[in-house]
């Protein structure tokens, strides 16, 4: 039922936005921002490029909107064009999406006893410098999973990866979080 | 890492309910080791749905119409200046045309006096500036309906 809600708000939208009702974008614009934020963000740490890719992605989104087919959820068409985006200006800037396999994992050892103190400030201030350590990709999935809990399928339409490879690279990149959080304690 | 132990795979698709194997239930209950890294995993997942999620340090939404509302009057101006170019060429083509039959025209009226010129002139100017304001008026008020 909330899925038909959805899909019938978001057709709503569309059609004011494309009868010229341009202040309907400015809701469409709040109602997207939190699942733009967290893909954007993961990608880079720059505020500059982080306003630059914002506005292309939302320009983006307005100027193709009659393009849209309603074969998804309007957040995640526009959490797609957000993600290619961010990829392409990521490619732009040379910068590895996934990274060199190994290269974070080997440097920490799973110890045969850790112990694991619960100190929770302190746990999430090392998972959060971990989670930023993560290669681009891997800091974006683990984020649409666990932060905005977004079932593999949404988030294979946004990222365009099959729903396999999503799942290894979260494997992977749980075992390295652990692996981090391991070597503290 | 021995081979009779569970994958990491394995204990996440475990733990994320993505796998219900048997096997791994009875595993589980007589390991301690991939207990322990289980709990490990569990541990890591409440983790990550404690943190916070970021925002952007400015206003995306005024930024974002900011910035589309820059685009829409850019293109109504670049719609505009070839509206006027096309008119331009229109009534250019339209002069040429009709040059022969206005010079017909433009004989007639010197059979009129100036008084008589003037006063159909101005007559007709003040009939087209008047067609053109109503024009306008209605308009600019579509415009506004649109935008509200």
């Amino acid at each position: 039922m909330s899925s038909e809600v959805n899909h019938f708000s978001d057709k709503v939208f569309v059609t004011n936005i494309l009868n010229g009702k341009i202040q309907d974008f400015a809701i469409v614009v709040k109602n997207t921002e939190k699942l733009v934020t967290q893909i954007v963000r993961k990608m880079t740490e720059n505020e500059d490029d982080q306003k630059d890719l914002v506005q292309d992605i939302y320009l983006k989104a307005y100027q193709n909107l009659s393009s849209f087919q309603f074969k998804s959820k309007l957040s995640t068409w526009i959490a797609n064009i957000a993600y290619n985006t961010t990829i392409n200006y990521l490619q732009k800037k040379k910068v590895p999406i996934i990274g060199i396999e190994g290269t974070i994992e080997s440097k920490f050892i799973v110890t045969e006893n850790p112990e694991l103190v619960a100190i929770k400030t302190e746990t999430l201030e090392i998972l959060n410098a971990a989670i930023d350590k993560l290669p681009p990709l891997y800091k974006t999935l683990i984020t649409l999973y666990h932060l905005e809990e977004l079932p593999n399928k949404e988030i294979s339409e946004i990222t365009n990866l099959p729903e396999g490879t999503i799942k290894s690279y979260l494997f992977r990149a749980r075992k390295i979080l652990k692996d981090n959080i391991n070597h503290h304690y | 890492m021995p081979n009779n132990h569970l994958t990491d795979e394995t204990l996440q698709a475990f733990l994320l309910k993505e796998t219900k194997d048997d096997s791994i239930t009875i595993h589980l209950k007589v390991c301690s080791t991939c207990r322990k890294r289980l709990e490990e995993y569990q541990y890591l997942i409440d983790s990550v749905q404690k943190i916070k999620t970021e925002t952007f340090s400015f206003d995306v939404t005024s930024l974002v119409m900011g910035k589309i509302k820059e685009v829409e009057t850019q293109k109504e101006k670049n719609t505009n200046i070839v509206l006027y170019m096309i008119l331009s060429i229109v009534s250019i083509v339209a002069m040429v045309l009709l040059y022969p039959y206005i010079r017909i025209i433009f004989a007639q009226f010197k059979s009129f006096s100036i008084m008589e010129n003037v006063f159909m002139l101005v007559s007709v100017l003040g009939v087209v500036i008047f067609l053109l304001n109503d024009l306008f008026r209605q308009y600019k008020q579509k415009e506004i309906l649109l935008s509200q």
